[in-house]
């Protein structure tokens, strides 16, 4: 189930993106990366369906999409067990026994078995970012979307939660767009990345290519050169992420 | 060029006018969300352990401390009553009457509405406004549950039912404490005050009041959750958004509080 977004264009007070288009085929895993400020949250969200598009449209066959929040949005009023139970019994009608289970295999395969009655403001950061995985693999999506997977989180911990991902979605065979600031991240999970900037999407290459391209952006990016076209207004534009 | 003070007045004015955008877009928003809420009276499933989680939450949670501010109000109603009857009319004869009319009309049920708009509307506020700001709001959507659905309507339901309830409830327990000072202060007998209060207080009253509870119980809760919906930021922003909801409700309560007691007034 891929995703086609064409001539997409969103615009808050200002256009934060116009005439964007990309294709992320069946199976394939797209990394987005870019300066804070530049729309990829905003993209994802658009992709999600959370946020309308200004113009262009986007098609996602998928009626199963999971997405892990860039602040990982777990439901704090609901234990790390409940979190994966809700989504089973709205989304899908699974209730009892059979939630129980699921949960249960889920939370052993993100690693969080042990911690099912605690509550998402008592496990660390990178138990809330397993969980918040594990909320969206249960629902069995066929697309799965990464907002800053590893956000805020230790190179180990980082790297941890990044292999959690792949295998799972290895694993799955899923479809997903990730966007991360973190390129190391990136190159561990994409078949294909992009830069966002200046409402512009550069690259589109495998990993080796965007560590060897000389697209000067990209380039300036990935090395995080002061010198460059992406100057510090550009950097720092402050457009809503 | 403009001259400094003419930039001031420039920039004061566009904040000034800016404020009052923000105002009637979210008083739009609060109308646009009534709307879709009266909707899921028409849709099922209704989420009855919400309603009910949230009816203990908003009624029981709040019983203590409305029965505490209105058993004070009722003390104080007497003794003040009292004193200015004496000084004016060299008589305390009255006081049942006055009070009674005075409490089942407004006393009873402005104090708890005051009380409610505080700690409901700031509850409200407060946890939607986070789970806005932490894309929980998102996630819901993502999870193909309307938020409307799942988190205004129950809401709404249980405020209903329980600032009703409380209002009524209030209204008991002012004229409990208020008949209490009349007759440990002013030597009334019980009977002898509940006698006296009959022929001011009637059914009419008491639908007025049924009227003013009901009303807040819709307007408390959609006023909260019409500003959480629109909170932005951190914990800087769920502060501000709750601030706001409660100044808006409190002014909205004392409003419909006033349309109520005019049009009892013409039909009393």
């Amino acid at each position: 189930m891929g995703i086609t977004l064409s001539g997409v264009g969103k615009k808050f007070d200002r256009w934060i993106f116009r005439s964007l288009n990309l294709s992320v085929a069946d199976g394939e895993s797209v990394v987005i990366i870019g300066p804070s400020g530049q729309g990829k949250s905003v993209l994802l969200k658009m992709i999600a369906g959370l946020l309308p598009c200004d113009e262009g449209q986007i098609q996602v066959p998928a009626h199963h999409l999971g997405m892990l929040f860039q602040k990982n949005a777990l439901f704090d009023s609901l234990t790390v067990r409940e979190n994966l139970t809700f989504p089973l019994r709205e989304r899908l009608g699974i209730r009892g026994e059979k939630a129980e289970a699921l949960s249960k295999e889920m939370l052993s395969a993100v690693g969080l078995s042990g911690s099912e009655n605690l509550y998402p403001d008592e496990i660390s950061g990178g138990m809330q970012k397993r969980l918040g995985i594990a909320r969206a693999l249960i629902v069995d999506p066929e697309i799965l979307i990464f907002d800053e997977p590893t956000a805020g989180l230790d190179p180990i911990t980082s790297k941890k939660i990044a292999d959690l991902i792949r295998s799972l979605k290895a694993k799955k065979k899923l479809t997903s767009v990730t966007v991360t600031n973190d390129v190391h991240r990136a190159y561990q999970l994409g078949d294909r990345i992009f830069l966002l900037s200046q409402g512009r999407l550069l690259g589109g290459l495998s990993p080796e290519q965007t560590q060897k391209t000389e697209i000067p952006e990209i380039r300036q990016f990935i090395l995080g050169l002061k010198q460059g076209p992406l100057t510090e207004a550009t950097v720092e534009s402050g457009g809503p992420e | 060029m403009k001259t400094a003070p003419a930039k001031n007045l420039q920039s004061n004015l566009h904040q000034v006018g800016q404020a009052f955008q923000e105002q009637v877009d979210t008083i739009q928003d609060i109308a646009l969300l009534f709307k879709a809420t009266l909707g899921w009276f028409f849709k099922r499933p209704w989420r009855w352990d919400e309603i009910f989680h949230s009816v203990v939450q908003m009624g029981i949670g709040s019983l203590p401390v409305v029965l505490i501010s209105t058993a004070f109000a009722g003390m104080v109603v007497t003794n003040e009553l009292a004193w200015h009857m004496n000084e004016a009319l060299s008589s305390i004869s009255m006081i049942p009457g006055v009070s009674g009319q005075f409490i089942v009309r407004e006393l009873g049920i402005a104090v708890p509405a005051m009380i409610l708009v505080a700690k409901v509307g700031a509850s409200t506020t407060a946890e939607i406004g986070t789970m806005k700001v932490t894309e929980q709001i998102d996630a819901l959507k993502l999870l193909g549950i309307d938020p409307v659905g799942y988190l205004v309507f129950p809401r709404l339901i249980a405020a209903i039912i329980s600032i009703t309830a409380l209002t009524l409830i209030a209204i008991g327990f002012t004229l409990i404490f208020a008949i209490f000072v009349a007759v440990a202060k002013f030597n009334f007998g019980t009977f002898e005050f509940i006698n006296a209060l009959r022929p001011f207080v009637g059914v009419g009253d008491l639908a007025c009041a049924l009227c003013k509870g009901i009303s807040f119980g819709i307007l408390i809760p959609m006023i909260a959750c019409g500003y959480a919906f629109r909170c932005q930021g951190g914990a800087k922003g769920v502060g501000s958004t709750t601030t706001n909801a409660v100044v808006t409700a409190t002014v909205a309560v004392i409003l419909v509080d006033f349309i109520w007691t005019y049009v009892f007034s013409l039909l009393l």
